[in-house]
């Protein structure tokens, strides 16, 4: 991560743009670990998908898929897609 | 124990395609301990993921009409996936909490859901409805000496404040289940950690790291099996090691919670399609009567 997720919210506290050039947002996995961890309350997995999405709203996104691999479960599939991707 | 006890069942895409494992040990299981799942009607995708977006309520839709169409046949909904539990029991709240976003939702499902169905998993019905004491008396085979590392990731645990299953920081559902089998449960640090969930679909690169940082944690503290309840933390654990040069014995295999409740109450390893990797490390390790049931 480029950004820590304290600094990807001092980043917006502050109001500057270059926050959109961190990868930080598309690494975020969403599994809460954040959320649970902040001793202010700030659910950071939904700051990163409001970020991403401004962005998918901007420019439509496409995901690349290194190695097709028919063992990828389709929940992982499904979540990579709508979670990565404008739809 | 009593009569037949029945609860309405999710059983998502990934346990009709890679995951079959998981679907046919867990009915397995459960029927050992006089339980039946049995398989909701018109079920379909549920998302995979729950929204943060609060204004994009497209991706309710299929949630809201899953939980719409189990509330026609019980008020109690049990699933195994833990994206499937994340999602549901979160969707099954959120109609119930925000009355107008669920008008609009009801309103292009052509259907009436505002909540009432409970989501549980079935660690829950273990935990709760049976009971992990009479599951230990039900064991018929313990899997003495069998080290296995529990491994919860992300979405049975968080964000607590909905899911409310176990501690975030410190559960022990599966390590207790685990206990009542007979095996001995491996705590080790990074068992609540992320397994990088979508993010390996798109580049390993990326996954990587993250599960294969999970995999050295739960092997340096003795598990010689992992324990999992997802289908998507058991692919990126499993593809970690493949990628990984390191010699075949250090390979950690994974398998669901239900194949080793299973085992323990005796089915064979047909019944729960364990694979040769997998019943290899628990052979190897298990020192009792579980030779002895697997032949």
């Amino acid at each position: 991560m480029d950004l820590l997720p304290h600094q990807v919210l001092r980043y917006l506290q502050l109001g500057l743009e270059e926050v959109f050039d961190s990868k930080s947002p598309w690494l975020c996995a969403t599994c809460f670990s954040c959320e649970t961890e902040c001793p202010r309350g700030i659910d950071v997995s939904k700051v990163c998908e409001a970020l991403r999405n401004i962005e998918l709203r901007k420019d439509s996104r496409e995901l690349k898929i290194d190695e097709f691999s028919p063992q990828i479960p389709q929940q992982g599939l499904v979540s990579a897609f709508r979670k990565l991707t404008s739809y | 124990m009593e009569e037949m006890r029945s609860y309405l069942y999710f059983p998502g895409c990934s346990l009709r395609t890679v995951a079959k494992d998981f679907d046919t040990s867990a009915k397995a299981s459960a029927r050992a301990l006089d339980l039946e799942l049995r398989e909701m009607q018109g079920w379909l995708c549920c998302g995979a993921v729950f929204t943060n977006l609060t204004e994009n309520l497209i991706t309710q839709a299929g949630p809201s009409r899953i939980l719409g169409r189990a509330q026609a046949e019980g008020n109690t909904l049990v699933t195994l996936c833990a994206g499937c539990y994340n999602v549901l029991r979160r969707s099954s709240q959120r109609a119930e909490l925000n009355r107008i976003n669920q008008d609009q939702i009801n309103a292009f499902n052509e259907e009436r859901y505002y909540g009432g169905v409970t989501v549980l998993h079935l660690l829950e019905i273990l935990r709760d409805k049976i009971g992990f004491e009479e599951i230990a008396k039900a064991v018929k085979a313990p899997l003495q000496g069998l080290p296995v590392g529990a491994y919860y990731g992300c979405l049975l645990l968080r964000p607590f404040r909905e899911m409310r299953l176990d501690d975030p920081h410190r559960p022990s559902i599966i390590e207790k289940l685990l206990m009542s089998l007979g095996a001995t449960a491996i705590d080790y640090p990074s068992r609540t950690e992320c397994c990088g969930s979508y993010l390996g679909v798109g580049s390993s690169e990326i996954a990587k790291p993250l599960s294969s940082g999970i995999v050295q944690s739960a092997r340096s503290c003795g598990a010689k099996l992992l324990a999992v309840s997802c289908p998507l933390c058991k692919y990126n654990l499993e593809v970690c090691q493949n990628l990984s040069t390191s010699a075949d014995t250090d390979f950690v295999p994974v398998v669901y919670f239900t194949q080793l409740l299973g085992l323990a109450l005796g089915l064979q390893p047909e019944q729960l399609e364990l694979n040769s990797q997998q019943l290899h490390a628990i052979r190897s390790c298990a020192r009792t009567a579980l030779g002895k049931v697997s032949q």
